[in-house]
């Protein structure tokens, strides 16, 4: 065999993998986090959030968290009310990053010491939603993280998982930081004193145990219009 | 000094004006119950990012901590007054303080039991409305986690700060304790001008312009030196204890400042008490 | 006999107004003592300063030999007081404003309260609320607060004032009746001469904060006389006998003048007449009524 041909065979053997190793789609990296989801039908935990901010200042507010595939998803404060941080979203996201979100493969990166895969989320209606970017866990296909951008603030999440049952992997924890400028909360609409947004660093805690997954869960407790325990 | 005391409360008890501030206070918890219940609530807790709200935090709590805040200021020092500014003036006008002081009572026994009537009264309508703010709260709104809502004027603290229940409660006693003690150095100022005059408006009136003068005073930046020293600027600061950690060296200075008031405004008509002509 | 008021040198001023100048009183045990003046004479603020409302600038009163400025308390432990007009509680019944002034001097039993309120008659009235009462009814109320807690001092400003004569004539007997049958000594001031002169058995005559003059009844009445001068030329001789400090005329007639001097006095008014070539045909003394008597010594001060 001619050099020339030795090279041309290395060089096909590495093309191959190459393209064997082809970037995912957002589509593929989707359907992974989907299929981690495809057990479970409902699930209810207990939520524990510790939430240290310019803007909110809470220890240990209870409540609780109801799933029901698809996408239903309710939260019960367990003493009247509580504040979440917004990048806590468990439950199935997927439905709904695919119906508010336009997705885009962004590359490979590294969260926490482990490969993963980085989406871009550019919301479909600008409005209530942000431009993120989501971390996808590239051996487990489990979101493990978000970095987020509004303004001159940023939000940035990690994502601990526990495996319940022996079998669903679910959240265990997620802990938000944030920095940056962030607008107050709009007090008293009629107030005249305008305030400067505050800037600052917080963190936010969520915990999540006592998974209680396939126990089936009646529609009426996601329209139950009262929210309290 | 106990007969004294005993005395005083008969006499508080069987006169209507003193009912006139709980049952003032009671309507307005209604009232403000009734529009929570109905209306808009009164903070949006709206945030743009970062965060979203579960549930509502309309309850009992909630209830005792906006009606502090609303009646702090005005409201509960005009109710105490009316009553401790009528002390001892009111004794002169209608004839009875010579009629007491001719009896074999010491003239400071007489001056400190009143005090300390007076004292009980404010103790006793501060308290009845973090009571009946929190009843009625509770029983049309329910119960749950306490979220106050500081928009910076409290050390340039700002944003929601939320606390379960028990600990809510907590803190609310101690800022109606600490409420108390602001009323009563308003209150102490009624007791003064009671002492030295025979006319009870005068007594009121002079307390509640006091009050209003100092305040006004407290928000215009020229005389910001003095501003530590004016009693109302630290009637506010109950606001520091719900805050998460809470500013305990400003709590305490402003509770200091608010005392100090008390002591001398009593001392000054204790001692002026003791020594003046009874004319009336 | 016991010194139970014993007012020394007492004075007050008021900016530069002096109420009161260098009073010396002394009661005794048993004295039913009247306190005579003018209005604006005194007598209030001298009350006052008795029952430890008002401060002495100068002097001491001393009730059953305690200071009432300095030691208020015990000096006022046995006394019973009634300053102006009576002061009550107008929300509260009568009864309840008796156990409330009683309670301050130590408190006493039920009976005491009904047997005050019995002694003004006002058992029937005794629970409607003294806002419903009249002028007269309140100031026997007064004298029911000064009374219940069986004092042994009466101290009263103006006691039958605003009653109507059956009123007067009761609180006198009562008086009486207070002083004749429990002994207690009374020390009250009025306008109202001739009932005085009924009640009292001693009185003191304030004028512009000064003292006049004090002393059992019958003895003041006796120290000054009015001597009825027939002589002729009455008005001249009136005029004659202007100079003279010891006596003064009060009256003139067709054929007499009436003149106040003190006792003694008769013969150097006659000398005094006589040598200024008047005709004297008789001098008669009369014994004055405390009015009179009143009226003389106060016109005697106004002059001079």
């Amino acid at each position: 065999m001619s050099a020339l041909a030795r090279a041309g065979i290395v060089a096909a053997i590495l093309l191959s993998s190459s393209v064997a190793q082809a970037k995912p789609t957002s589509a593929q990296v989707l359907a992974q986090v989907e299929r981690n989801y495809a057990a479970i039908r409902d699930y209810s935990a207990d939520v524990e959030v510790a939430i240290n901010s310019p803007q909110v200042h809470a220890a240990k507010t209870k409540a609780t968290i109801y799933y029901k595939r698809p996408n239903k998803l309710k939260l019960v404060a367990r003493e009247g009310f509580a504040v979440l941080p917004r990048d806590a979203f468990p439950g199935n996201p997927v439905a709904a990053i695919r119906a508010n979100f336009d997705v885009a493969y962004g590359g490979s990166g590294k969260a926490g010491g482990e490969p993963v895969h980085v989406l871009k989320l550019v919301p479909k209606t600008s409005q209530a939603e942000r431009t993120m970017k989501l971390l996808v866990d590239k051996r487990r296909g489990l979101i493990v993280g978000t970095e987020a951008e509004f303004g001159a603030a940023k939000f940035s999440s990690r994502w601990t998982y526990v495996r319940v049952d022996g079998r669903y992997w679910l959240p265990s924890q997620i802990k938000v930081e944030m920095s940056g400028a962030m607008s107050r909360p709009v007090f008293d609409p009629d107030e005249i004193k305008v305030v400067p947004p505050k800037s600052g660093k917080g963190t936010a805690l969520v915990t999540f145990s006592n998974y209680r997954v396939n126990k089936g869960i009646p529609d009426s407790v996601f329209t139950e219009k009262k929210n309290r325990k | 000094m106990k007969t004294c005391i005993r005395l005083e409360i008969f006499k508080l008890t069987r006169k209507l004006r003193s009912y006139l501030g709980f049952g003032a206070l009671a309507a307005m918890a209604g009232l403000v119950v009734l529009g929570l219940a109905r209306g808009r609530p009164p903070f949006e807790a709206s945030f743009e990012q970062g965060f979203v709200t579960v549930g509502s935090y309309l309850n009992g709590g909630f209830v005792a901590w906006f009606l502090l805040r609303m009646v702090m200021m005005f409201f509960l020092p005009v109710f105490a007054c009316v009553v401790v500014g009528d002390m001892i003036s009111g004794e002169a006008a209608d004839g009875t303080l010579r009629a007491l002081l001719s009896r074999p009572v010491g003239r400071g026994s007489l001056f400190v039991a009143k005090f300390a009537v007076s004292v009980l009264y404010v103790i006793a309508l501060t308290l009845f409305l973090g009571v009946a703010a929190y009843a009625v709260g509770a029983i049309f709104l329910g119960r749950g986690a306490l979220a106050t809502f500081q928009e910076g004027t409290m050390l340039g603290a700002q944003g929601i700060y939320i606390y379960n229940e028990g600990e809510g409660l907590v803190r609310l006693l101690g800022a109606y304790g600490f409420a108390s003690v602001a009323v009563l150095s308003v209150a102490t100022i009624a007791f003064f001008l009671s002492s030295v005059l025979t006319n009870s408006l005068g007594a009121i009136g002079g307390a509640m312009m006091t009050f209003i003068l100092f305040g006004v005073v407290g928000a215009i930046d020229y005389f910001k030196p003095i501003h530590p020293y004016l009693f109302t600027t630290h009637m506010d600061s109950w606001r520091g204890l719900f805050l998460t950690p809470v500013p305990w060296g400003q709590v305490v200075k402003s509770l200091g400042l608010l005392s100090a008031y008390i002591v001398v405004f009593f001392a000054a008509g204790l001692a002026i008490f003791r020594r003046k002509d009874v004319l009336s | 006999m016991e010194v139970i008021v014993e007012v020394s040198g007492l004075k007050k001023r008021f900016g530069s107004v002096c109420a009161v100048e260098g009073l010396d009183l002394t009661v005794e045990r048993g004295d039913v003592f009247g306190f005579l003046g003018p209005n604006g004479a005194g007598k209030s603020t001298t009350i006052r300063i008795m029952v430890g409302l008002v401060r002495p600038s100068g002097g001491t009163v001393r009730l059953f030999g305690r200071d009432v400025w300095h030691d208020r308390v015990r000096a006022l432990s046995k006394v019973g007081a009634l300053v102006e007009s009576p002061g009550f509680y107008k929300y509260l019944s009568a009864r309840q404003n008796l156990w409330l002034f009683s309670e301050l001097s130590g408190g006493v039993k039920r009976e005491a309260i009904e047997l005050a309120l019995a002694r003004v008659s006002l058992e029937g009235r005794a629970d409607d609320k003294v806002k419903t009462y009249s002028h007269g009814m309140l100031q026997r109320l007064g004298i029911a607060q000064a009374l219940v807690s069986e004092p042994d001092l009466l101290i009263l400003d103006e006691p039958t004032s605003g009653l109507d004569p059956q009123g007067m004539k009761e609180v006198r007997e009562l008086i009486l009746s207070l002083a004749r049958d429990q002994g207690l000594t009374v020390f009250l001031s009025s306008h109202l001469l001739h009932e005085v002169e009924q009640v009292c058995t001693k009185v003191a005559v304030i004028h512009r904060g000064k003292k006049m003059a004090a002393g059992p009844v019958s003895d003041l009445l006796h120290s000054r006389k009015r001597l009825r001068i027939s002589v002729g030329r009455p008005a001249e001789a009136a005029a004659a006998l202007e100079r003279l400090d010891f006596a003064q005329v009060c009256e003139v007639t067709a054929d007499s003048i009436v003149v106040e001097a003190d006792d003694g006095r008769a013969a150097e008014v006659n000398r005094a007449l006589v040598m200024g070539d008047f005709d004297v045909s008789a001098i008669v003394p009369e014994t004055m009524s405390l009015e009179e008597f009143y009226f003389s010594l106060v016109r005697s001060e106004d002059l001079h």
